[in-house]
């Protein structure tokens, strides 16, 4: 029962949506200026923040995963990653506070996979993140339902640096859908 | 006659995306309510769910318009659970050959994309569950320029946590404007290539070039292929989408159809623009079931040495055991030694492009790096096999004293036996040169005669 109803408030939510898409072009073509048409597409993106909880040491290679969710109702999108710090972008840098006799920031950059179960996604496989955008995940002639994407970190940390217990390392990674 | 064309397409467009957005919207609904979705518990774990997002509507404009004009607005939302501080700035946008946008966020990008677009607010806070329209104005264009490609970059920034990787979400919308009135609208199929993605799977690209004056896509893009008696194998229509004038774009088709070992001719044909009848042709061999021949080099034992003083010399095997005659590169890092323990920094690097070796042949690697000093070294050389997996060898060895001349001499003279006295004989040196070389007849029978006894023994 609940789910017959579900799907009902679904349609009547898609089939409302379907009217207001297409009362778009509509509206804009009827402006004094000759302006014309507009495609109604949405895309969306939100991701959480991750940890890495195991292996964050001198030799040796630490793995973590998170998650974006994304929609997106071109036919082509794609997704890339960057990092926007200035300085060395893609390498994780240690906080300012407790960190003293530790690595300034780790010599490889952090790297990331990210992976779909859909059929149709394109993962770029793992790309070590830098500060000029890199593509992550794309696809040709299919929309991007909302769905869950899931990103593998990897840090890679050498023999002979030296890391601090305590002192936390971090970086911002910057996705952007189009 | 050009704005009638663009408002009907402009219209199909938008159909064309609703359907789209309704069937996925139906989709999505329906997995949801038979559990068909694992979003769900798996979102939980993650702390995000489906619901939640940072959205845009409408992500792409196309406008015929002269500016200054008002492009209306897109609706900026947040649905998740945390306040999200929007920053809005418009870039101008250039095509990759995947189809991607790129564009330049520093501030002198920006600043020349706020001389056509101007997008605000330019920041403001999104609570949770609210919404907020960003109105967009054409402001002008370039000098001389009909047309522009705009962005403009949505960028959410979520409340700081303390996690090792946060993360900044950003959409791009994108803007292609244009002034009305006509345009050379033309393009060219700059060829087709195939490649192998994956054992089984050959990629075909048709690479389209922009060459005229307004954004737009191939009308038809077709593959074909035939086999080398000319049958047709496969006809397959590839989907479009735009290019940006001056920009080359890449469509691919997948293709898992099984084509057995043989020569093959794959075509592709386009219609761009008012350029018809486009077409680009090429040829390739399978060597099993969609295997394309593959070089695949591997770098056999390394071997470092070096005298104190020189160059280390660095030796090494190629031998190539793929189906097609290749090359690779090759990082070469030499560190110093110290308690067996080497170096954070190398005292030497080296990138090598290796010759090209034929398939089923080996091939001497040689080459030098650095300067040696006193002690142990060790010598890390890495490349990437064919599957792009990073292999990595590794010498140690020991800066060896350099020889003094006599000793220098008498090393060459071993390894050359009947060099030096020849040479004697031509300076003039006749008689010991005569004698040097019946030293060493007598030296050889007498070592000839030895192993004959040890045999006899």
């Amino acid at each position: 029962m609940t789910s017959k109803i579900s799907v009902r408030a679904l349609y009547l939510t898609a089939v409302a949506a379907a009217f207001l898409t297409g009362a778009g072009p509509a509206a804009a073509a009827s402006t004094t200026q000759p302006l014309t048409g507009t495609a109604l597409e949405t895309i969306a993106i939100v991701g959480a923040p991750a940890s890495f909880t195991t292996n964050f040491q001198a030799g040796s290679t630490a793995t973590t995963t998170g998650v974006l969710t994304a929609t997106d109702t071109n036919n082509n999108w794609s997704l890339t990653v960057s990092d926007a710090a200035t300085g060395t972008p893609g390498h994780m840098v240690a906080a300012t506070l407790g960190c003293s006799g530790s690595e300034a920031k780790l010599q490889n950059p952090l790297s990331v996979s990210v992976t779909s179960p859909l059929g149709g996604v394109t993962s770029a496989g793992a790309v070590s993140i830098s500060g000029s955008p890199q593509t992550v995940a794309s696809a040709t002639s299919q929309p991007l339902a909302a769905s869950l994407l899931t990103t593998n970190y990897s840090q890679t940390i050498n023999s002979g640096e030296t890391l601090l217990t305590g002192c936390v390392y971090s970086l911002t990674a910057t996705y952007t859908l189009q | 006659m050009s704005l009638r064309r663009s408002t009907a397409e402009s219209g199909q467009r938008a159909r064309a995306v609703t359907a789209v957005a309704v069937t996925w919207l139906v989709l999505a609904g329906l997995a949801a309510a038979v559990g068909l979705v694992m979003a769900e518990p798996a979102g939980a774990s993650t702390g995000i769910n489906l619901d939640e997002r940072f959205s845009i509507t409408p992500a792409r404009h196309y406008v015929v318009a002269r500016p200054p004009a008002r492009l209306g607005s897109t609706d900026v939302a947040n649905t998740t659970r945390s306040t999200l501080r929007v920053r809005v700035f418009p870039v101008l946008l250039t095509q990759m050959p995947s189809g991607a946008f790129s564009f330049d966020p520093s501030p002198a990008g920006v600043l020349a994309a706020q001389r056509v677009l101007d997008a605000g607010p330019a920041s403001f806070k999104l609570a949770p569950g609210a919404s907020r329209r960003v109105d967009l104005r054409w402001r002008g264009l370039p000098a001389n320029a009909r047309t522009a490609n705009v962005g403009v970059i949505y960028q959410a920034t979520p409340p700081a946590e303390p996690a090792p990787v946060r993360i900044v979400e950003q959409l791009l919308g994108v803007n292609i404007l244009r002034l009305p009135g006509h345009y050379r609208l033309t393009g060219q199929l700059t060829g087709v290539h195939v490649a192998q993605v994956k054992p089984g799977t050959l990629r075909f690209t048709l690479s389209i070039d922009n060459t005229g004056q307004a954004v737009v896509g191939p009308s038809r893009l077709v593959l074909t292929i035939r086999d080398q008696y000319g049958a047709l194998l496969l006809n397959k229509r590839l989907p479009t989408d735009i290019v940006l004038p001056g920009a080359t774009r890449d469509f691919t088709l997948n293709v898992k159809h099984q084509l057995p070992a043989g020569r093959y001719t794959v075509r592709g044909h386009a219609a761009f623009g008012s350029s018809h009848r486009l077409a680009a042709i090429d040829n390739f061999e399978l060597v099993g079931p969609n295997e394309l021949p593959t070089s695949e080099v591997q770098i056999g034992p390394l071997i470092g040495k070096g005298a104190i003083g020189e160059s280390a010399q660095v030796d090494a095997t190629l031998k190539n055991i793929g189906t097609e005659a290749g090359n690779t590169a090759v990082d070469v890092s030499l560190y110093r030694l110290i308690d067996g323990v080497p170096g954070q920094i190398p005292v030497a690097t080296r990138h090598i492009v290796t010759e090209s070796v034929a398939p089923g042949k080996t091939r001497g690697l040689s080459s030098d790096i650095g300067r040696l000093r006193t002690g142990t070294y060790r010598l890390v050389a890495s490349y990437y096999d064919s599957n792009g997996i990073p292999q990595t060898l590794i010498s140690d060895f020991q800066a060896q004293q350099q020889l003094g001349i006599l000793a220098q001499l008498r090393s060459f003279d071993s390894e050359h036996l009947l060099l030096i006295p020849s040479l004697l004989l031509l300076m003039g040196g006749g008689s010991i040169g005569l004698l040097l070389i019946r030293e060493r007849h007598l030296k050889s029978a007498l070592a000839a005669a030895e192993r004959r006894v040890r045999r006899y023994d």
